[in-house]
């Protein structure tokens, strides 16, 4: 097992670079996901790291070894594909064993691991079918084997799990999560579901337009997201948004916007006055969970809130999804608990929990509250 | 009643039409064989035979041991093996080329590639026999390998281009991650899934190289290289026609070509549409 590092990576395709300065560093052992919306260079980067794509710049490193003109077959990485890969004219059995009988492993010993990978992925009754004869989770369930029987320094996942349908989706979810956990094998996995990024990663790395936006653990991202691509992108339903301007009222400082006032926590209140936003526009961003419509209780609830109505509900069965006319013709998200029944068309009061909200510049989209 | 008139309307707007067709099509075919077994006096005599009434296979042993078709059929088959050889190999690595690898002037020289199929074989041949006289390539065997190879290559690479396209660049790259090189990839991955094309590839090389009359007509001048082809060409004199012998060497040279045609079809379809699914 080992780390591998990115320093300064660079792609590029003619005039077009599609990963810019990419710097990572993944630990021995660390589950990491690049997510990133379609296009963001997060299948490139680890293609890169496959050696399926050349690097234009910068170093690659898996232990103490520079790989940038190694050949995928000296790199000891083992891939997951998006649609499996898995050789047509091969059983199972000779799918998984294929990686071995490359590398000159003896028969008994491809013989043993081919079945103890087997085992691990409930594959055992498998071994004899064609991939044309499996199901599509048996397939990726020999996708799996065939990566894991190699027992690699590193593995390579690119969506894994985006041919699934969605109930299976959820269950390999977590069996890819505990043979992690079970293999303890550094890999780097990519995806454009955020919920599959959240749940599986031990950090994310966030990639837009070939550049890295943040590298952190699942819960930094969602509760600390250093600019409004990551709010917005990370979460779902997304983040909402509310264009404003901060304005000083005695010693607090207010957000207002098309009627609304709200009142910025202490902490906030220092962090914007320290940076001279008061007087300047700004966005707040806002989770749908942060947002109450429970009946306003406390004093600080009454001083935050908002009165609109119901344009849609989404009831997914769990929870509801209010959609409410938003401030200046946006539309304003809220998770609402199942057993309060709402009409569509219906006044409601909503109160913001300020504690939760984030502010960004609305110039640069970055996260105030984490701005030196 | 209602039943009745779709069914005629279907009759006469889809099975007639095909049915004369057919019988347009198939009977010269059909002529052939009858001719082949009829002895000489029944051929030619008037009225005409439909159904030979007596049927021998005198004319299949007098072209196969008298008149040389065995050399012809042995040469045929030496010069069809050879060019399908040569042909598949060369298609497969520029089929190769053409679908896995981005290069300047790609879309130009696929347009070459079919432009060459453009140019009548006939507008060639004095070139060729020149170049193939100062070569002292005239009547060897080689100069008919080389002219059918060059003229096989365009099409043939297209049809691999096509082929190699349908096998997902993940299973090489799946091969590469799993210890294989480039062309460890090709030979373990790669051409096990490839066989039917190629197959299908050397099949139409071997159905043009045995079909082919013009080149080997204007290449060869010794009885000893003629082709079937050539061979039946010869019985027709300036004076007399061998009915017999040149209907019975046809069907001795049709019955490879079809054997193989019934094979490939399948595959023309597949190739040509790009619709092989793994």
């Amino acid at each position: 097992m080992a780390g591998v590092k990115l320093q300064n990576i660079y792609k590029r395709y003619g005039d077009t670079t599609v990963v810019q300065d990419v710097n990572l560093e993944i630990k021995d052992k660390e589950f990491i996901v690049l997510v990133g919306p379609s296009g963001c260079g997060k299948s490139t980067t680890l293609r890169m790291i496959a050696g399926l794509e050349e690097i234009s710049d910068g170093d690659m490193y898996i232990g103490d070894k520079r790989l940038n003109n190694m050949p995928p077959k000296d790199r000891d990485i083992a891939m997951v594909f998006q649609n499996y890969a898995l050789y047509p004219h091969m059983d199972v059995y000779e799918n998984m064993a294929f990686g071995l009988k490359m590398r000159k492993f003896a028969k008994p010993e491809i013989d043993k691991r081919v079945h103890e990978a087997a085992n691990i992925l409930n594959l055992e009754s498998l071994l004899k079918r064609k991939p044309k004869d499996l199901s599509g989770g048996q397939r990726q369930r020999v996708a799996l084997g065939r990566a894991i029987v190699r027992e690699p320094q590193v593995f390579l996942m690119d969506e894994p799990l985006s041919n699934l349908d969605a109930k299976l989706r959820v269950q390999m979810r977590t069996e890819i999560s505990k043979l992690q956990k079970r293999l303890q094998t550094t890999t780097v996995y990519v995806t454009h579901d955020q919920t599959e990024a959240m749940t599986m990663g031990d950090r994310l790395v966030v990639m837009k337009d070939g550049i890295i936006q943040q590298i952190a653990t699942p819960d930094e991202i969602y509760n600390a997201p250093v600019n409004m691509f990551v709010a917005g992108f990370i979460g779902s339903p997304a983040m909402n948004f509310i264009n404003g301007n901060l304005q000083a009222q005695g010693n607090k400082v207010i957000f207002t916007a098309c009627g609304v006032e709200w009142k910025l926590t202490n902490d906030q209140a220092k962090k914007v006055s320290n940076l001279n936003y008061v007087g300047k526009e700004v966005i707040i961003g806002i989770r749908p969970e942060d947002i109450r419509n429970e009946g306003v209780s406390t004093e600080s609830q009454k001083e935050n809130i908002y009165k609109t109505c119901i344009e849609v509900q989404e009831n997914t069965g769990a929870e509801v999804y209010l959609h409410c006319t938003g401030v200046a013709d946006t539309m304003l998200t809220l998770r609402s608990d199942c057993s309060i029944k709402m009409q569509c068309g219906e006044k409601v009061t909503l109160s913001m929990d300020m504690e939760k909200a984030h502010l960004f510049d609305k110039s640069t989209q970055q996260n105030i509250m984490l701005c030196k | 009643m209602m039943k009745i008139s779709l069914q005629k309307e279907r009759f006469f707007t889809l099975y007639f039409p095909l049915l004369i067709t057919m019988t347009f099509i198939m009977f010269p075919f059909y002529w052939t064989v009858n001719t082949a077994l009829k002895n000489e006096g029944d051929i030619v005599k008037t009225p005409l035979e439909y159904i030979p009434s007596q049927i021998t296979f005198d004319n299949f042993i007098n072209a196969w041991n008298n008149i040389g078709f065995a050399l012809f059929f042995k040469n045929s088959l030496f010069l069809a093996g050879c060019t399908v050889i040569s042909v598949v190999f060369f298609a497969t690595l520029v089929g190769y080329a053409l679908s896995r690898y981005r290069f300047k002037g790609k879309k130009a020289f696929l347009l070459l590639l079919l432009c060459t199929q453009f140019v009548p074989g006939a507008m060639l041949i004095i070139p060729l026999f020149i170049i193939f006289k100062n070569l002292g390539l005239i009547s060897n065997p080689l100069s008919l390998i080389i002219a059918y190879t060059t003229f096989q290559i365009p099409f043939n690479s297209i049809l691999m281009n096509g082929f190699i396209s349908n096998v997902p660049v993940q299973l090489e790259e799946a091969a590469m991650v799993d210890g294989c090189s480039r062309l460890q990839a090709i030979r373990h991955v790669i051409f096990p899934l490839l066989l039917p094309g190629i197959v299908a590839t050397g099949v139409f090389t071997f159905i043009y190289a045995w079909n082919e009359f013009l080149f080997a007509f204007m290449l060869t001048n010794k009885a000893a290289n003629f082709t079937l082809s050539v061979g039946l060409s010869y019985m027709m004199g300036e004076f007399n026609i061998n009915y017999g012998a040149l209907a019975a060497g046809s069907v001795i040279a049709l019955v490879p070509a079809i054997i193989m045609f019934a094979y490939a079809q399948r595959y023309l379809v597949n190739g040509l549409g790009g619709a092989v699914k793994g």
